[in-house]
């Protein structure tokens, strides 16, 4: 079982990283999509509203078709994932919620969290989940 | 009180460069809970331009003209004739004879309480004692209007980030506006308005000027909801003006048809649970309409129709011919709109230009698609040969990555927001980890309505805002005693389970991870306030069940579009066992679970070798498949007998269990 020295540094390390990723993320998911490849593993996932695509060269693909967007993120929260649940490989969870406007399209606000995992010495993207507020069902 | 008539006349000679002293008149001169100031009456500047006509007649014809809500459409909805015309109804030397006017606010009192508006009569405010208690008054309003001079400019953002970072108590503002060069809000409560006059003058604005903060009391929001009876009508009289074949609906002077008139109901659009709800039918039954007409409905923007390039998104001609749109700016509302032909001769907005040339450019600045404005044809825009993306994916209701997942899940699901609206939410520490971690934050949001989440703000870990280490460390909860014990402090709540939404984000043998969206009520409050959540669990297998090691809650006001669109099933009552049909898409016969315990979920089975055989004995005459195929499938489904009996009917209906199965050796 880890120290309560080691969760604290795991705690502090998660902020630290959510918080970068969270700031670089969104600049080139704004400014720089061609860069965001490097964000996400291989074979990561992403739920976009529902709409599930793997694999980071779909991923990519998915987005391109978007609009040009200007996020505005208004909350984050980053937490260490329990070592016991991932044997020990570094992982965090990222949420984060904003406005997001899609140029002539439409202006949401979203939810969003990521699951990222040590590679190295880079935090990589494993699953990616997104989804606008707003009721699915209007009936 | 004849400075109070000067006042008026004054403001109607002004009439155009009054506006936002106008606006404000509508909204809130009228309602009970609190009047004026002394100061801002003596003022001659009377922002809210509360007036009073001076007689008892035009005090009760005051009261009868009320508009629970300044927003938008709330503005002076009964008042009939042009704008143009109102100085009639406002100096004493015009008055119109109290008779008419009395039949007139009669008639819209009628209206007001079918529409089970909140009606106010009088009582206090024609009472001896009105200026002893206009301070106090002040105070007991449960609405504010929050204003802010030369707010447009500053614009929304700037002006919410200051003032969420100099106010000293949290506020959520509802119905954000601009009027003229003000920016307008409400805010609940006598200490968040306070609070947020305090603001006054502390912040620069881009321009140089201190930014000033006035509140004032006001009517409450507009309920957004009209009742069914009436939707159902509306719904009819715009089957009536729909022309399926050329999809163009027409809503010519709404208020004003015969169908209405007949029912003694008055649904003008200039109001904005009208329009919202037109809006919305719109979406609902008539999403293929090409041209909408709205002429003559005195509509004073366009902020109200601003939500039809969702609704109606093959929408490509407009017509607000004859409205109150008194500003090129109030286009950029709708400039989302991919219009072809755009109507707005008889705005006032028309003659601010001194040409053609300028009229016309700056609305094809807005809309460079527009080939008719006004009747007349434009010259085709020349654009570029850039492939412009103006489409998003759609958005799809719960991805479950298979079957058994989906089964798994939505029992954890089931279970645990059974738990959670219960009264004793101790019994989810089995639900969590021993060193679970879990933390929250509240986000509030200006489009949204509904009171603060200052429950929920202490224990929000926002890491915008909240910036220590310590602090940090302190929010995010550790193990489980701590996790629920923080849980067991939050308001109660009543989840709608047919709002839930459940992604599986990742799916392991060692690891699961699922997002769930949805909202809920606030349980045991009068008027519960609708929240919209959603909650991040990463779960491991432990046993037969499941266990949450990371959680993330985010929580948040629901949107309109969540409120209307929540809790339309029979509601459950919070007093008895809340009967959760099965979340997500695919109708699945809804197996409730049928008592089944928590622990049941995430505490290795109890159960003895020979209650497993007896399961496996039952389950083989149920299924008809062979003793170890039974076993099998009870076994990956955690021994619950109601799920795994759920598992093997849909894995039947699908074809997707091998023969092998079923032979019995």
């Amino acid at each position: 079982m880890a120290s309560s020295e080691d969760i604290q540094l795991k705690i502090d390390q998660a902020a630290t990283a959510g918080e970068e990723f969270s700031k670089y993320y969104y600049e080139c998911f704004d400014k720089k999509r061609y860069l965001l490849h490097k964000l996400y593993m291989d074979n990561a996932t992403l739920i976009w509203n529902g709409n599930h695509v793997s694999g980071s060269n779909d991923i990519m693909k998915y987005f391109e078709q978007f609009p040009t967007t200007e996020t505005t993120l208004e909350s984050l929260d980053c937490q260490p994932i329990l070592d016991e649940a991932v044997n020990g490989q570094s992982t965090i969870l990222v949420v984060v919620s904003g406005v997001v406007k899609y140029e002539r399209v439409k202006t949401a606000t979203f939810q969003q969290n990521f699951m990222l995992t040590a590679q190295g010495t880079v935090w990589k993207v494993v699953t990616d989940w997104f989804r606008f507020q707003e009721p699915l069902r209007t009936s | 009180m004849s400075y109070q008539i000067t006042t008026n006349r004054d403001g109607d000679r002004n009439f155009y460069g009054n506006r936002g002293r106008r606006r404000g008149r509508g909204g809130n001169g009228n309602q009970s809970g609190g009047g004026p100031t002394p100061r801002s009456r003596l003022d001659a500047v009377d922002e809210e331009g509360d007036i009073d006509m001076g007689g008892g007649a035009g005090r009760q014809v005051h009261f009868n003209r009320y508009t629970p809500y300044g927003g938008g459409g709330g503005r002076r909805p009964y008042r009939g004739g042009p704008r143009g015309d109102r100085g009639g109804y406002r100096g004493n030397s015009s008055y119109q004879p109290p008779s008419t006017m009395s039949d007139r606010a009669g008639s819209s009192r009628n209206s007001l309480e079918r529409l089970g508006l909140p009606l106010q009569r009088g009582g206090r405010r024609g009472s001896g004692n009105y200026n002893k208690d206009r301070h106090d008054e002040r105070q007991r309003s449960v609405w504010y209007k929050i204003m802010i001079p030369y707010g447009r400019e500053m614009g929304k953002d700037f002006i919410l980030r200051s003032l969420t970072t100099e106010c000293s108590v949290p506020f959520t503002p509802i119905s954000f506006r601009l009027d003229g060069k003000m920016a307008i809000f409400n805010v609940e409560g006598w200490d968040t308005a306070e609070a947020l006059m305090k603001v006054s003058r502390l912040v620069t604005a881009p321009s140089g000027f201190k930014m000033l903060v006035k509140a004032t009391p006001s009517g409450p929001p507009m309920p957004q909801n009209l009742s069914p009876t009436i939707l159902e009508q509306v719904k009819e009289v715009l089957n009536k003006r729909y022309n399926s074949e050329l999809k163009t609906l027409n809503l010519t002077d709404f208020h004003n048809d015969p169908d209405f008139k007949a029912k003694k109901l008055y649904l003008p659009l200039n109001r904005q649970n009208v329009i919202l709800s037109v809006i919305d039918l719109i979406g609902k039954t008539a999403s293929e309409v090409v041209a909408l007409d709205f002429t003559n409905n005195k509509l004073p923007n366009c902020d109200s129709i601003s939500t039809l390039y969702t609704k109606t998104p093959k929408l490509k001609g407009l017509n607000l011919s004859k409205n109150y749109i008194r500003s090129e700016y109030d286009l950029d509302r709708i400039k989302d709109l991919n219009l072809q032909e755009l109507i707005l001769e008889g705005n006032p907005l028309c003659s601010q230009f001194k040409d053609k040339m300028s009229y016309v450019s700056a609305i094809r600045k807005r809309f460079p698609k527009v080939i008719k404005l006004d009747g007349l044809d434009l010259p085709p825009p020349i654009g570029f040969d850039v492939e412009t993306h103006l489409e998003l994916p759609k958005s799809k209701e719960s991805f479950f990555v298979n079957d058994v997942v989906k089964t798994l899940v939505l029992r954890f699901i089931q279970e645990y927001f059974m738990v959670y609206d219960s009264n004793d939410r101790q019994q989810l520490l089995n639900a969590y980890h021993e060193q679970a971690f879990f933390s929250m934050f509240a986000v509030r949001k200006d489009n949204s309505r509904g009171p603060y989440l200052q429950e929920y703000l202490s224990e929000s870990r926002n890491m915008i805002k909240v910036k220590g280490f310590e602090r940090r460390s302190k929010l995010l909860k550790r193990g489980r005693l701590a996790v629920v014990s923080m849980l067991t402090t939050l308001p109660k709540t009543q989840h709608d389970p047919t709002s839930f939404c459940i992604d599986i984000n990742h799916y392991s043998a060692q690891l699961l991870s699922f997002t769930v969206t949805g909202v809920f009520k606030e349980g045991d409050k009068s008027s519960p306030p609708v929240r919209s959540f959603t909650r991040v669990f990463v779960v491991v297998p432990v046993g037969d069940g499941l266990c949450i090691v990371n959680e993330q809650m985010c929580i948040n006001n629901a949107t309109v579009e969540q409120v209307q669109a929540s809790f339309k099933s029979p509601t459950p009552t919070p007093s008895s066992s809340p009967s959760y049909p099965q979340p997500g898409p695919s109708g699945l016969t809804s197996s409730p679970v049928t008592g089944a315990p928590l622990v049941a979920v995430n505490s290795p089975s109890s159960l003895t070798v020979e209650q497993k055989k007896v399961m496996v004995e039952q389950f083989m005459k149920d299924s008809g498949m062979n003793s170890e195929w039974s076993a099998k499938c009870l076994e990956e489904n955690a021994w619950n007998y109601e799920g795994a009996g759920q598992v093997f009917l849909e894995l039947r209906k699908v074809g997707s269990i091998p023969m092998e199965a079923f032979t019995k050796s």
